[in-house]
């Protein structure tokens, strides 16, 4: 199977932060999550990966090609935590400016996902709710048949509602061969629902990267009493309090436990917050 | 580059209605001074050719164009292409309300100012040459900077410190005009010779505006390059 992205040793230097050889790549046809607290290097990584910001070092490239080959973009479907849209653009300013930059855009396709979403076309792009918004960036993509998606925090600040609705978009566009998807979020309940894969970066580098089953099967919450000492050295983030003690642990240290220990399997977001707890120093 | 030029155009369409008050207020300017016209007209079209500047952060238009399949380069061509094509409409509607204006008014006293001004062709070729250097002058203290750090960060010396030094220029040069005797009559010296040898006066004022433009396109490409977003 061949790699949509590829990501070499990316580098990127800013006072007080850095992208440290940061190495991942995503095959075609599956959805990656891109998982990690604020200001761990998401947002950077995606930006270098569209040529926003100028990388210091390492090679990237999308659907086979070098990133900075133009023709490349005509195949992605970019969107940050909104569209890049101007306030006063209406669905059919957005059609108009847009269109002429894809070769494969289609009208029609672009009015039935207007319709399909219940966007009016000539209402003002800042009239939208937040949700809509999304939307109107996803009916662009989809109809300039993007097979790339790279979409950095897509369901932030949406109700649960919208947010349902903007996760089967992005599952019906998966249905289709060959598409791909890197989805940034903070919201890791999303990822469990359509993602395959998760690269997880902390503090500029990445601490996993596999398949989400791998990640979840990987690891258990630990809860117990008092942790055995030969077991300290295996927990991950530990928290211990007056009536015991928490941490994360790889399945394969956790034989051996006392008796009255509580496991249960761990999701991404108990992934992340264990080992971000670790990598603080907990 | 057309459809960037077009995007560009789409892009600040919240400013498209402010575009009507450039021909009011430059025949408003006219009724008392047909000259100066032209220079106003440039001057308004440069100033109206930034909007894509500032509208590129509160709406992230530059961002925008990053993701489109289109280069840097691209980007930097298609906002000089606009500001050029905007001044040539500029003067061309500026030469016609100049011609039509100094016909009109021509001997006619217009609150207590009598005009004296008629236009023909070596007089509005020199004042076409000369906003053309006005304009490049004023695209080269502009574009560069807003290339390089944007509007919002670089609005006070790239757009707001070259307006104003312009107008107090202008100011200036208009008091001087009307209180220094010695001063206009070297201005006129210069004029006449200027009508006297139109060509020559023309291929300076050309040259010296397309030396301007090429130094501030070239700097615009190379500081957009390394821009970061």
């Amino acid at each position: 199977m061949s790699n949509a992205i590829e990501v070499k040793n990316l580098c990127k230097h800013y006072p007080g932060f850095a992208l440290k050889n940061v190495s991942f790549h995503v095959p075609n046809g599956l959805c990656c999550g891109f998982v990690g607290p604020n200001g761990a290097g998401k947002t950077t990584t995606l930006k270098a990966m569209l040529g926003m910001t100028l990388r210091d070092g390492g090679e990237i490239s999308l659907l086979g090609k070098p990133d900075d080959e133009v023709t490349v973009k005509e195949e992605l479907g970019v969107m940050f935590d909104q569209p890049y849209f101007q306030e006063d653009w209406t669905p059919l300013d957005v059609e108009k400016g847009i269109k002429p930059f894809y070769r494969d855009w289609d009208d029609g396709e672009y009015r039935r996902y207007l319709s399909r979403f219940g966007l009016d076309p000539k209402k003002k792009f800042k009239t939208f709710s937040r949700g809509m918004k999304m939307k109107l960036g996803l009916a662009v993509h989809l109809s300039h048949n993007a097979k790339l998606l790279l979409l950095d925090e897509p369901t932030g600040g949406l109700d649960p509602v919208a947010r349902d609705e903007v996760l089967d978009i992005l599952r019906e566009y998966m249905v289709s061969d060959n598409r791909t998807i890197l989805f940034s979020t903070h919201i890791t309940s999303d990822l469990e629902r359509i993602a395959d894969l998760i690269a997880y970066i902390s503090n500029g580098e990445i601490s996993f990267f596999g398949e989400k089953d791998e990640l979840t099967s990987s690891y258990c919450v630990v809860r117990g009493g008092t942790l055995p000492e030969d077991k300290r050295k295996h927990a991950i983030g530990l928290r211990e309090h007056s009536s015991g003690y928490e941490c994360l642990m790889a399945l394969e240290h956790i034989g051996g436990l006392p008796s009255d220990t509580v496991t249960e399997r761990a999701t991404i977001d108990d992934v992340v917050v264990y080992m971000e707890r670790r990598s603080k120093g907990a | 580059m057309l459809n960037m030029i077009k995007l560009d155009w789409i892009g600040m369409k919240v400013y498209h209605k402010r575009f009507v008050i450039i021909p009011l207020m430059v025949c408003f300017y006219g009724i008392f001074n047909v000259p100066v016209i032209i220079p106003i007209v440039a001057f308004c079209m440069l100033n109206f050719s930034v909007n894509p500047f500032a509208v590129e952060e509160k709406g992230k238009l530059d961002n925008l164009y990053l993701t489109l399949p289109v280069t840097r380069k691209a980007i930097v061509n298609a906002r000089f292409g606009l500001s050029l094509l905007m001044q040539c409409i500029g003067l061309a509607a500026g030469t016609v309300i100049t011609i039509i204006l100094s016909n009109v008014l021509y001997g006619r006293t217009v609150f207590h100012y009598t005009h004296t001004f008629k236009a023909d062709f070596a007089v509005i070729f020199l004042l076409i040459c000369g906003s053309l250097l006005l304009y490049a002058v004023m695209n080269l203290s502009i574009f560069p900077i807003l290339f390089k750090i944007g509007y919002a960060k670089g609005k006070m010396f790239g757009f707001i410190i070259p307006v104003f030094a312009v107008s107090i220029m202008t100011g200036v040069l208009f008091t001087m005009w009307y209180s220094h005797n010695g001063f206009r009559e070297w201005l006129l010296s210069v004029i006449e010779w200027s009508l006297a040898h139109t060509v020559w006066t023309a291929l300076i004022l050309l040259g010296a505006s397309a030396l301007l433009l090429a130094v501030s396109y070239m700097l615009s490409r190379k500081v957009y390059a390394k821009r970061e977003f």
